[in-house]
């Protein structure tokens, strides 16, 4: 069903669908990471900043979108309110480099923070299925939204400025956070890395038990799994790879505002990740980049960018159901695997 | 703080509380019937209401007449909407299909509501009729929010007299009921889906004319609107009526009051709170017992 009917698949692609299309992925994310690799060094010849930077948070968002794959796209759970977890991990990251600018010590509290609160939270949104879900999170995101906006600590509505320039040590080389190209290659490859690792585990047994509960989430149970368990670790996990990416957001822009925590936030990444090709992982970076762009040319022309959003919403949902992702990836899957031949 | 404050806040929010009810009926219809949750729900009342207000100020015409005007014509929209862009959604699977939904319904919401600001202004209109008030000791009521409390009660016998005697009523109770037992009875569910979302459509435009006569209307106000609707018929139960206006009127009761004591940026949160202890505590919606 992943494969339009008019593309005949052989019997081997046949066999081992899932497993094909996932290497189709990691090709893609290769292909990704080389235009990426030639764009910045396009930016550095020519001496860009604003396009890197632009570039850079595209990256951060499709880490942030990547997350919300791995809840729609792998286990079936349309979050409304993933941006809450972002946001999150922005805050943090912005709290702990304010006190300290240090970077490996902001990313170790994000990580346990957001571990701990996406499993405090999950707690609560994993009780209920479907629609009901998508409002919970909604609702849980819109509450702790609030309190951000109405809290003087957090610098309620104006958000957190003045988050200092973060020293990078990697070991051989430093990174700072205000370079355009090195913090770009950087983000580049922090989010590869989000993504290795979110492939790794959804091919690992856990990965199929979420596939399961994606395809039929009554019959698990029978195979003698807890598909709440799944569901909360499955959460779990993709509030902290939401919060990684949201910690490197003050870092490159300097400041936080509740903005990242609201629904349009969430409701971008849900888009992102539908015009990417939902289920596919990569779909997510692709999306991130072509939504920045065509925000940022949307946002030349017209101050009312909602009507064009809301057209790209539709358009997308009603041509183009599986995404771009989903129209490429079964023809670079069919491409491996005549090669395999 | 004085006890006529209070009391005042108290019949604002009753007012305000029944047009929620109001909003959420339609809700209850098109969700209990065609199972979609039609996020640009809330918006309807925000569109339509701008647009009666700029009726009014540029022909002066009646509130009745706007009325009579624009009911229909909602009605007409949501039937095509249904057909036009959900229907063919519904043939997906089902994840894709409710994301299909829910993406197609927030999409029409920030259309109506941009080209809206855009055509209209951004900015808070309403309607202001001259009617004089009656005081009752120091609470002043205008005659105006007595004929909108009593259009609310006519159009909720109205709906309810509607849903339990003609045909289309029973055929709605049924397909919310056992959607499949209805169409083996004979309630052909294309028809009676289509014709829901535009009865329920049509009711957010009704309950959109009374709201701009008391309460001021922005294009962007739709979406709050649209979450208050759907924690109102998951307190009051699906295709519950009389549940949905109690609960509408505790709502709107309490964001009044908590926006006197506690600052009004707190009220619009109540209606998120409330839906998320609701859910945690009753993971399938809450049931009442069915008479």
């Amino acid at each position: 069903m992943l494969s339009p009917s008019h593309l005949p698949l052989s019997a081997t692609l046949r066999h081992d669908r899932s497993g094909l299309l996932m290497r189709a992925s990691h090709v893609l994310v290769v292909v990704f990471v080389v235009a990426a690799l030639v764009f910045a060094a396009l930016g550095a010849a020519l001496g860009d900043t604003f396009f890197l930077r632009l570039a850079t948070e595209a990256l951060i968002l499709g880490g942030f979108a990547l997350s919300v794959d791995i809840l729609l796209g792998y286990t079936g759970l349309l979050s409304l309110g993933h941006a809450l977890y972002f946001g999150f991990g922005a805050y943090v990251s912005a709290l702990m480099l304010k006190q300290t600018p240090s970077f490996w010590l902001a990313m170790g509290v994000v990580l346990v923070a957001a571990a701990a609160f996406g499993f405090l939270t999950g707690l609560i949104a994993n009780r209920v299925r479907g629609v009901y879900f998508a409002l919970v999170t909604f609702g849980l995101a819109q509450v702790f939204a609030k309190v951000v906006y109405n809290t003087r600590a957090l610098g309620a509505s104006d958000g957190m400025i003045g988050i200092p320039i973060v020293p990078i040590e990697l070991g051989v080389v430093t990174v700072m956070s205000n370079a355009p190209v090195a913090f770009f290659l950087f983000t580049l490859g922090f989010v590869t890395m989000l993504y290795a690792v979110s492939a790794y585990l959804l091919d690992t047994s856990f990965g199929r038990v979420l596939g399961a509960l994606r395809a039929n989430e009554n019959r698990v149970p029978f195979l003698g799994y807890s598909t709440h368990r799944a569901r909360l670790a499955i959460y779990v996990f993709a509030s902290v790879v939401a919060a990684l990416s949201g910690a490197l957001y003050p870092m490159l822009r300097g400041f936080v505002s509740p903005e990242l925590m609201f629904f349009a936030a969430s409701g971008n990444a849900v888009i992102t990740v539908v015009i990417g090709g939902v289920g596919t992982l990569v779909g997510a970076l692709y999306g991130s980049v072509i939504l920045t762009v065509l925000k940022s040319v949307i946002g030349t022309m017209t101050e009312h960018h909602l009507i064009v959003v809301g057209l790209i919403f539709m358009a997308v949902v009603i041509f183009l159901p599986k995404g771009l992702m989903g129209f490429v990836r079964p023809r670079v899957a069919r491409l491996l695997d005549g090669g395999g031949r | 703080m004085s006890v006529d404050v209070v009391l005042q806040v108290v019949v604002g929010g009753v007012l305000l509380g029944g047009l929620y009810a109001l909003v959420a009926f339609g809700l209850s219809l098109i969700y209990g019937v065609v199972r979609i949750l039609n996020f640009a729900h809330g918006t309807i009342l925000a569109v339509v209401g701008v647009m009666a207000s700029v009726m009014f100020a540029s022909w002066q015409l009646s509130p009745v007449l706007i009325a009579l005007i624009l009911v229909p014509g909602v009605f007409v929209i949501g039937a095509l909407f249904y057909r036009g862009l959900l229907r063919p959604l519904e043939r997906r699977s089902p994840l894709e299909a409710t994301i299909g939904t829910v993406l197609v319904t927030v999409g029409a919401l920030l259309i109506l509501s941009d080209v809206t600001a855009v055509l209209a202004g951004p900015m808070q209109r309403n309607i202001l009729l001259r009617a004089p008030v009656i005081e009752v000791g120091d609470i002043i009521i205008s005659i105006t929010q007595l004929a909108i409390l009593a259009a609310i009660v006519v159009l909720t016998l109205a709906i309810h007299v509607i849903l339990k005697t003609t045909w289309f009523g029973l055929a709605v109770r049924a397909v919310t009921q056992e959607p499949v037992a209805a169409e083996l009875c004979g309630a052909r569910s294309l028809g009676i889906k289509t014709l829901t979302f535009g009865v329920g459509s049509a009711t957010v435009a009704m309950a959109a004319v009374l709201y701009v006569l008391t309460f001021p209307v922005d294009p962007y106000m739709g979406f709050g609107l649209t979450v208050k609707a759907f924690t109102i018929i998951v307190v009051g139960g699906i295709g519950n009526l009389p549940g949905a206006l109690i609960v509408g009127v505790l709502l709107g009761v309490a964001e009044g009051l908590v926006g006197l004591f506690w600052g009004p940026e707190w009220s619009p949160a109540i209606s998120v709170v409330l839906l998320l202890l609701i859910l945690v505590a009753f993971p399938a919606g809450f049931r009442w017992r069915r008479a």
